[in-house]
């Protein structure tokens, strides 16, 4: 890659991985037990289950479309994993299978109506996000349901183990991070999903449909949701109704922070990866400073109007970047070639 | 065609003998259109019209705001459908239902919004919706690359590496990579709707090289232009539309400017 666009994506994402290693050294010498191995492996926890929403997240903002309903997926797979392994007397893996089945049709309903319906995507989630919370809660009756310890399935290890003192939804998250890395960038897919929420119009021009490849990521993150909820099930033993409630605010900072634009093609796993640090490390980094619970969410606000604010001026184009040229003479030289 | 200089030479030079050979080619049209009509409930837009590319000719389609240009390229670019007559490719008539079909049967059309995505690089903008794969799903960015620049080279333009999102670029260079994306799908008809209208001069000069190089390449070219000192320098050809009709289909080789302006406005014809 061109040295000089190899240097302007860096300066962006250089600038949220100094943000996050700022927060690390500012919690480091003020939070105590910051250091802990047990609290920076339940950063690590949090982190996790904000990628595994959060990274096909960024696959549905690059095509240019979001989704406010993955919160009360989340919730109510969850809840229905609980629902089959006490009421139903499901295998829990079987169980887990359905979350993520259910989630998928919830994903595949939001693209339907999103591309076939052309509902804007916003609207149509919102509403979801609604529904979804309200059948988890009319499913509970809005009670917790708990899976005792009688219940004896692989799945729980799967969902809630350590390998060594590593968190097993760490390793998952992991291997997602991976996997969209891989298609985003290496892939016919990951390029037409740049290509529809780039310029929807010009790839329908030159072939590409963008309302399947929408279709596609709505699918695969509704299919992330159930597997997040049936994980959650699995690892706490509990199936409540109010999981993920507020979650998708904490998701959508972690991608945005993570410079995913709104409004479509721009985006990578990365960037996600260490947005989801930031907002995880905020979260529990807060509380161990001793400020209130609810003041959290006040700061977690104030960094993503902050990070869309400064947005404009970190993208390529922008003042940051028009500096940066000015400072490199050389390269500005290699833009108007002349002949 | 491929036994003419390529370098750079007079206007008036170049004119005269582009015009000669592509008298030797003119037996066989590569597009011809016959009787197009197309209305808008009782409005009729277009009327009548009869076109005909040849290969290695650049003609230029020129007419008032209003005169039907819009409308005849929608025709031929598969976006609209003709109310009457009939499209041939190579002297079979064909149906030109969608862009993809028109694109397809080899007419690449460069619309003013060039449909590029400017935070991609100039390559994946090139292979846009024909990406090289490796088993069907690996995206071959090596491969797209070469190719890449080895289109521009071919074309001579001169361009950032070809790794430089579209971001960068300015109009004249987004133009070249939107012609280029038209040849790079072998189409042998291009149709280019006004590619010098937001540039400078000497961007000009580089669109025009351009359509030069398409000429000698062998393709159609159907260029859309307000500009009479741009038509001059580089068609062979002009086709004249006045309120849906066409008025004129003159060698201009054999006219000059104050009479095409007369069939543009009408004016004692």
């Amino acid at each position: 890659m061109n040295a000089y666009v190899s240097r302007a994506l860096l300066s962006r994402q250089a600038a949220i991985l100094l943000v996050a290693i700022g927060l690390f050294v500012g919690f480091a010498a003020n939070a105590p037990h910051f250091l802990e191995p047990r609290t920076q492996f339940e950063i690590l926890r949090v982190t996790a289950f904000s990628l595994l929403i959060g990274l096909p997240l960024t696959m549905l903002v690059i095509a240019g479309e979001v989704d406010l309903s993955i919160g009360s997926n989340y919730g109510l797979t969850s809840v229905l994993a609980a629902i089959a392994i006490i009421d139903w007397g499901w295998n829990p893996w079987a169980a887990a299978a359905l979350a993520v089945g259910v989630g998928g049709m919830v994903g595949l309903i939001n693209g339907l109506a999103v591309v076939k319906l052309k509902v804007p995507s916003f609207i149509l989630t919102i509403g979801m996000l609604s529904l979804l919370r309200g059948l988890a809660l009319v499913l509970t009756m809005g009670l917790s349901i708990d899976i005792p310890a009688t219940v004896e399935s692989s799945f729980f290890a799967f969902a809630g183990g350590q390998i060594g003192p590593v968190p097993a939804q760490v390793l998952w998250a992991g291997a997602a991070f991976a996997a969209t890395g891989f298609v985003l960038h290496h892939t016919l897919f990951g390029a037409r999903l740049y290509a529809t929420g780039g310029n929807a119009r010009a790839a329908l021009q030159m072939g590409v449909d963008p309302g399947r490849v929408k279709i596609w990521v709505f699918v695969l993150l509704g299919l992330a949701c159930g597997l997040t909820g049936a994980l959650t099930t699995g690892w706490l033993r509990l199936g409540a109704p109010n999981t993920g409630t507020g979650g998708e605010l904490a998701i959508i900072a972690a991608v945005i922070i993570g410079g995913a634009a709104l409004s479509g093609g721009v985006g990578t796993a990365t960037g996600t990866l260490i947005g989801a640090l930031i907002v995880s490390m905020l979260q529990i980094g807060l509380v161990l400073l001793g400020v209130q619970g609810n003041w959290v969410q006040v700061f977690v606000g104030v960094l993503i109007v902050v990070a869309a604010s400064i947005e404009p001026h970190l993208r390529p184009d922008g003042a940051l970047g028009e500096w940066l040229r000015g400072l490199r003479p050389t390269a500005t030289g290699g833009l108007h070639g002349d002949r | 065609m491929g036994l003419l200089d390529p370098a750079p030479v007079l206007p008036e030079a170049c004119e005269v003998s582009e015009v000669s050979a592509a008298d030797a080619a003119r037996a066989v049209p590569a597009l011809s259109a016959v009787g197009l009509g197309k209305s808008y409930g009782r409005v009729a837009a277009l009327d009548d019209v009869g076109l005909e590319l040849f290969p290695g000719e650049v003609t230029a389609l020129l007419g008032d705001n209003g005169a039907g240009k819009s409308t005849l390229i929608s025709l031929l670019s598969g976006v609209a459908q003709p109310s009457a007559g009939e499209i041939a490719l190579d002297g079979r008539a064909i149906r030109l239902d969608t862009p993809l079909a028109a694109r397809a049967a080899g007419i690449a059309t460069v619309f003013q919004t060039l449909a590029l995505i400017e935070d991609r690089s100039i390559a994946e903008n090139l292979f846009l919706g024909r990406e090289p794969v490796r088993f069907g799903f690996l995206l071959d960015r090596g491969r797209m690359n070469r190719e890449a620049q080895i289109v521009l080279d071919r074309l001579q333009v001169s361009l950032p590496p070809v790794t430089m999102p579209v971001r960068y670029l300015s109009g004249g260079q987004r133009q070249a990579i939107a012609v280029a994306r038209a040849v790079l799908g072998g189409s042998r008809i291009v149709i280019l709707d006004e590619p010098t209208a937001a540039l400078g001069v000497r961007e000009t000069g580089k669109v025009l090289d351009l359509i030069r190089q398409l000429r000698g390449g062998g393709a159609a070219v159907l260029l859309v232009s307000h500009n009479m000192e741009n038509v001059f320098e580089v068609a062979d050809r002009a086709v004249v539309l006045r309120l849906g009709r066409k008025v004129a289909d003159v060698r201009l080789a054999q006219s000059s400017r104050a009479e095409i302006v007369r069939h543009i406005v009408g004016g004692g014809a």
